[in-house]
């Protein structure tokens, strides 16, 4: 098994630098890039969800690691911030069959991250939400 | 918060790579009163701001179509759905022809799960495009 972790403060350049991390840790892995995508996604959904729903009262920035494993094909990412409890399956999908006028602009990205992940799960304990995320990723390298 | 267990990378990976980050970069042409919008790189929170300004002020100066061409955009996500959103909105209230081509797999999967296939024209190719556009509207 290989993992790696990266703790940022959650700022807007935050997003940037989760997604040089998950790019990083899936180069040196053997990961290709369409494989890594729902990883990226999902960091960059979760930190700017954090950003602009999820501020302090004092705006002292909220923290979030993101932890990263690949064992064998299954790689795992979970997500931990201490901002406001929030459990992002519970929000309804967006309705997709809507025409264009209608349609709603936000709400996309968790939509995306339940339909290309194999497995998430949100769980909220000590003042941390955590978000695991997992799915199968065929990869040439040798481990 | 709480410190997490502290692990160090196992000496197995390979040495860490200097990335650049790939910021999203445009370049627009012109064919027959169309405009081609290719793109490259990442359409993402921090890009999609500008790039939304930009297709405005594209589709502000009413060509008769506006083509994006997405055959070097790597990643888009919910921050870039919104851009093409409106402006294919923008582009339909100002009866302006309006597609996007030449698909990723991976981004053609996110367009098809959020629905966008349906509400925004797909094309494969740019002259797929440019030819639908030219066609009588109904």
């Amino acid at each position: 098994m290989i993992h790696d972790r990266i703790n940022v403060e959650v700022d807007p350049d935050a997003p940037r630098r989760l997604a040089a991390f998950i790019e990083d840790f899936c180069s040196r892995a053997g990961i290709a890039a369409d494989l890594r995508f729902p990883f990226d996604l999902a960091l960059e959904e979760i930190s700017v969800n954090l950003l602009t729903h999820g501020a302090a009262s004092d705006r002292t920035p909220r923290h979030l690691t993101a932890e990263v494993s690949l064992s064998e094909d299954r790689l795992e990412l979970r997500i931990l911030d201490d901002g406001p409890a929030f459990d992002p399956l519970t929000l309804p999908p967006p309705d997709v069959t809507s025409q264009l006028e209608s349609r709603q602009v936000g709400g996309y990205g968790l939509h995306l991250l339940r339909s290309m992940m194999d497995e998430v799960e949100y769980t909220y304990a000590v003042g941390l939400n955590a978000l695991r995320l997992a799915k199968r990723v065929p990869c040439k390298a040798d481990h | 918060m709480p410190a997490l267990h502290a692990r160090k990378a196992p000496d197995t990976l390979p040495a860490r790579p200097v990335q650049e980050y790939r910021k999203l970069e445009t370049r627009v042409e012109s064919a027959s009163d169309v405009c081609i919008v290719r793109v490259h790189g990442r359409l993402d929170f921090g890009s999609s701001a500008s790039f939304q300004q930009e297709l405005e002020q594209l589709i502000s100066a009413r060509p008769r179509g506006c083509v994006i061409d997405c055959a070097a955009l790597e990643y888009v996500s919910s921050a870039g759905l919104r851009v093409f959103l409106v402006a294919a909105r923008a582009a339909k209230a100002q009866g302006i022809g309006f597609a996007v081509c030449a698909l990723e797999p991976v981004v053609r999967e996110v367009f098809d799960i959020s629905g966008f296939n349906r509400i925004i024209d797909i094309k494969s190719t740019v002259d797929a495009a440019l030819t639908s556009l030219a066609a009588p509207r109904p």
